[in-house]
């Protein structure tokens, strides 16, 4: 088994649901609204450093050679090459850290979203809005609309407070728009 | 003693710092040889052992300070991943007992959920 409490290895994207059933395509959570530990254990795993390894030894061997070709040459145009050959091999080292910070901060943005995904599943009862369905929206004849105005408001609205109104005939909300405040 | 402590906690941003004084050292040390001969050609291997060298311990140690920024970004989540959890854990308790509750109020206590897998 790979997983690593619910996560595969490389900790990018779940490794199966909780049934044992493979994990849908796309990273999703395990569960809908399960919050497993991702982020357990440290951010880089043991294969992530083959490749920069292999790199940083390449750039490290290559320099070594071309500072040994530079200067058994007594010539300054023989030593070009080499030069250039030293430089490439650097270039190769700069790569292989590259693919090292890479991994990480990838392995972070990931990370960051599914926390983020995780907290919305937890705490979005606290922070939804709940809109009322329209079957449960008072029956037409029990709002109210200001005179000369075309929104719809429960008698209790306190956007109608002490103002003239009239009730709405008609169905649903008659001709009237529902009040952003009392029917939203 | 609380520096060796904090060089064992810290040490990926230690080496980072030592990598950088090395670094200065064999850049120096680059500076000095080629300045003290008059052939390109007798400069060119200081070019490479130490210039190129030189770089390469910069960039281990720029390597290193953001590999340690990383780690504390991932601790920091792990910590925020813990929290959420035990919310999510306390949340769901509540919501069992309320159904349970509701379950009891409406007399269905032969129905009640079973316990928490």
């Amino acid at each position: 088994v790979t997983t690593v409490l619910g996560w595969d290895r490389r900790g990018s994207r779940p490794a199966a649901q909780a049934d044992g059933t493979p994990a849908a395509a796309g990273g999703r959570r395990t569960v809908a609204g399960e919050h497993r530990q991702p982020f357990a254990g440290s951010l880089w795993r043991g294969g992530d450093a083959i490749v920069p390894a292999l790199l940083a030894a390449l750039g490290t061997t290559g320099v070594a050679i071309c500072w040994h070709g530079a200067a058994t040459r007594a010539a300054f145009r023989s030593q070009i090459p080499w030069t250039l050959g030293a430089f490439a091999s650097f270039g190769v080292f700069v790569l292989g850290a590259l693919v090292w910070v890479l991994v990480g901060l990838r392995r972070v943005r990931l990370g960051m979203r599914r926390l983020s995904a995780c907290a919305d599943s937890v705490f979005g009862l606290a922070t939804a809005t709940v809109r009322p369905s329209a079957a449960v929206l008072p029956a037409a004849t029990d709002l109210v609309a200001v005179d000369g105005l075309s929104r719809a408001h429960r008698p209790d609205c306190l956007l109608v407070r002490g103002k003239a109104v009239r009730p709405i005939t008609g169905a649903p909300l008659g001709a009237c728009a529902p009040c952003p405040m009392c029917l939203s | 003693m609380e520096l060796l402590k904090y060089l064992r906690l810290q040490w990926d941003r230690a080496g980072a710092v030592l990598a950088v004084a090395v670094a200065a050292l064999v850049l120096l040390g680059g500076y000095l040889g080629t300045a003290h001969t008059p052939y390109i050609a007798e400069q060119i291997p200081y070019l490479i052992s130490c210039g190129i060298v030189g770089m390469m311990l910069v960039t281990i140690a720029a390597v290193l300070w953001i590999s340690a920024d990383l780690r504390d970004e991932w601790r920091a989540m792990h910590r925020q991943s813990e929290a959420i959890r035990t919310e999510q854990t306390e949340r769901r308790t509540e919501v069992r007992e309320l159904v349970r509750q509701e379950l009891l109020r409406q007399g269905a206590a032969g129905s009640l959920p079973g316990p928490p897998a």
